[in-house]
């Protein structure tokens, strides 16, 4: 295990009843990197992203989160650590409005936040900011789950499919938006099935099928790699 | 903020206004002091049901607990009404954290639920073998201790310090925190807000609430049976008044309780069969048309409503 990992999975297994999501999931976040995790649906990545934000506990294996093990840490107890994440059905507060939404994480983060006013600037809601969050399209509301997350100061961001939906031009805005974010310092697990996107946004990538990781490396990497076109082609 | 606390100020002050003044016009002072059990009521299922979505049918549970309370401890331990009222509360809030974990349920299961442990609570106090502690099914007098007058002014306090909690939740961190947690639990724990706390402490608020006003009803009363403080019509009462105004204002339940509990007594007594009608249409017609209540009449039209 090197010094530098901010996050490391250690031999996760997640069972739901009989049915085994996570067969022992190995994998490591270094501090300021960006993390890819690619694999077809039902492969798992959800299910990881889920128990490293504590919102499952795992049946086996440890989280461990900047040299702590966190492992079994309830969401709002990760979220003061310094863990968050957006959904990938966006999961906005409907009745509130977008500042009030920002407001609710700002108001119960115990780490030294960004001013509302930012947060909705650089994710351009800022004309949005009295509205209700429900009233929002799916886009807008992805990028209110990231501005609730931002306003927490994670010091690790697990971005749940965020591009999925979006159009052309606006993944390359998320996809700039989230580079400016690693420039200051917020280290990333990005899951998405966009490959454009994610090369965008990460340097190396873990891909997953049914439960466990089958590759590490680059991207282009990835591509090449025999057992990574066979879960995705077909053998 | 400033011009803010002073509408909340003047809220208040009407209220108790309204009812200090209010048997100077009209006599019937038992009806007015039932208007502020129930406006009360109403709030305290509101700062529950409004705020974080879980509708407590066994509301009642903790009205009756208070008002069982209250009276045995002027009964057995002496204890001067107002400290017994408070003591009643006390009793509820504890019920309120024993029951707590029937938070992990929600929706329709929540409601069942919470209906069912009032219904528990009230066998226990209406059984005869409890008969040395609570009198079981033959009730309890207080003909000692009756005084309509101070409790009708106290009940006046209860209602003012449930106005003034209702309104400081709706502009408090902790108010927002409670919707957020309505729209999507996963997302307030994720934003930092720790769920089950919050949840746990707004359900001791409403619990409180109704156990003093349950307090304050057996004192007003002071000769009362077991079914009179733990009958389910009180909760359906208390639900129906808060859905009518709007769930999550202050004015909607104040509202809804004065004009339904109003209308209750103009012909609910008198002609109790039109009454059910009216009551049953409306209920349809709410349910079908204004789910949010007669407050979301005046939202729709972009005001704001306290």
């Amino acid at each position: 295990m090197s010094s530098d990992a901010l996050l490391s999975v250690v031999g996760v297994e997640k069972s739901f009843g009989g049915f085994q999501a996570l067969r022992g999931v190995n994998l490591e976040v270094s501090k300021g990197g960006a993390l890819g995790l690619v694999g077809p649906n039902g492969s798992g990545k959800t299910t990881l992203i889920n128990i490293i934000s504590g919102i499952y506990a795992p049946t086996a294996g440890k989280v461990r989160f900047g040299g702590q093990d966190v492992t079994g840490r309830l969401p709002h107890q990760m979220s003061h650590l310094g863990v968050n994440r957006t959904f990938q059905v966006p999961k906005p507060f409907g009745s509130l409005t977008v500042r009030q939404n920002v407001e609710v994480a700002l108001g119960h983060s115990r780490r030294s936040g960004r001013k509302t006013d930012d947060i909705l600037a650089f994710l351009d809601l800022a004309e949005l900011a009295d509205r209700e969050a429900g009233s929002l399209n799916t886009a807008q509301q992805k990028l209110l789950d990231l501005g609730r997350a931002l306003a927490t100061d994670p010091q690790l961001l697990l971005v749940d499919e965020l591009g999925a939906g979006l159009s052309p031009a606006d993944l390359d805005l998320v996809a700039e938006k989230l580079n400016a974010l690693r420039r200051d310092g917020i280290t990333m697990l990005v899951v998405e099935h966009l490959m454009g996107f994610l090369g965008k946004v990460t340097d190396d990538v873990v891909v997953m099928n049914a439960g466990a990781e089958i590759f590490f490396g680059k991207l282009e990497a990835a591509a090449q790699d025999p057992k990574v076109v066979e879960v995705f082609l077909g053998g | 903020m400033l011009r803010r606390r002073w509408v909340d100020a003047v809220v208040v002050v009407v209220v108790v206004l309204a009812f200090v003044l209010a048997p100077q016009a009209y006599s019937n002072e038992t009806l007015l002091f039932q208007m502020m059990v129930y406006i009360a009521l109403s709030q305290g299922v509101n700062i529950l049901y409004g705020f974080t979505g879980y509708l407590p049918f066994g509301y009642v549970g903790f009205f009756g607990i208070g008002a069982y309370g209250a009276s045995l401890l002027m009964l057995h331990l002496n204890w001067p009404p107002i400290l017994a009222l408070l003591g009643g509360g006390a009793i509820a809030v504890l019920l309120g954290l024993v029951l707590s974990p029937l938070l992990r349920l929600s929706g329709a299961y929540f409601a069942i639920a919470s209906l069912a442990a009032s219904q528990a609570v009230y066998l226990i106090v209406s059984n005869p073998a409890l008969q040395n502690v609570t009198y079981g099914p033959y009730g309890i007098q207080l003909v000692s201790q009756f005084n309509p007058t101070l409790s009708y002014y106290v009940m006046v306090v209860i209602l003012a310090l449930t106005v003034a909690v209702v309104l400081y939740i709706r502009r408090s961190r902790f108010g927002t925190a409670l919707q957020a947690m309505r729209d999507d639990p996963v997302s307030a724990a994720m934003a930092g807000v720790p769920v089950v706390r919050q949840r746990t402490f707004a359900w001791m608020i409403s619990a409180g609430i109704a156990g003093l006003v349950g307090g304050a009803f057996a004192w007003q009363t002071s000769v009362f049976y077991p079914d009179a403080v733990f009958s389910l019509s009180i909760s359906i009462f208390a639900i129906v008044f808060t859905l009518f105004g709007g769930a999550g204002t202050l004015l909607g339940p104040l509202f809804g309780s004065v004009v339904l509990y109003g209308m209750y007594n103009t012909i609910g007594i008198s002609d109790p069969q039109y009454f059910q009608l009216i009551y049953g249409l409306l209920i349809i017609l709410l349910v079908l048309f204004l789910p949010d209540g007669a407050a979301s009449l005046l939202k729709r039209r972009g005001s704001h409503v306290l």
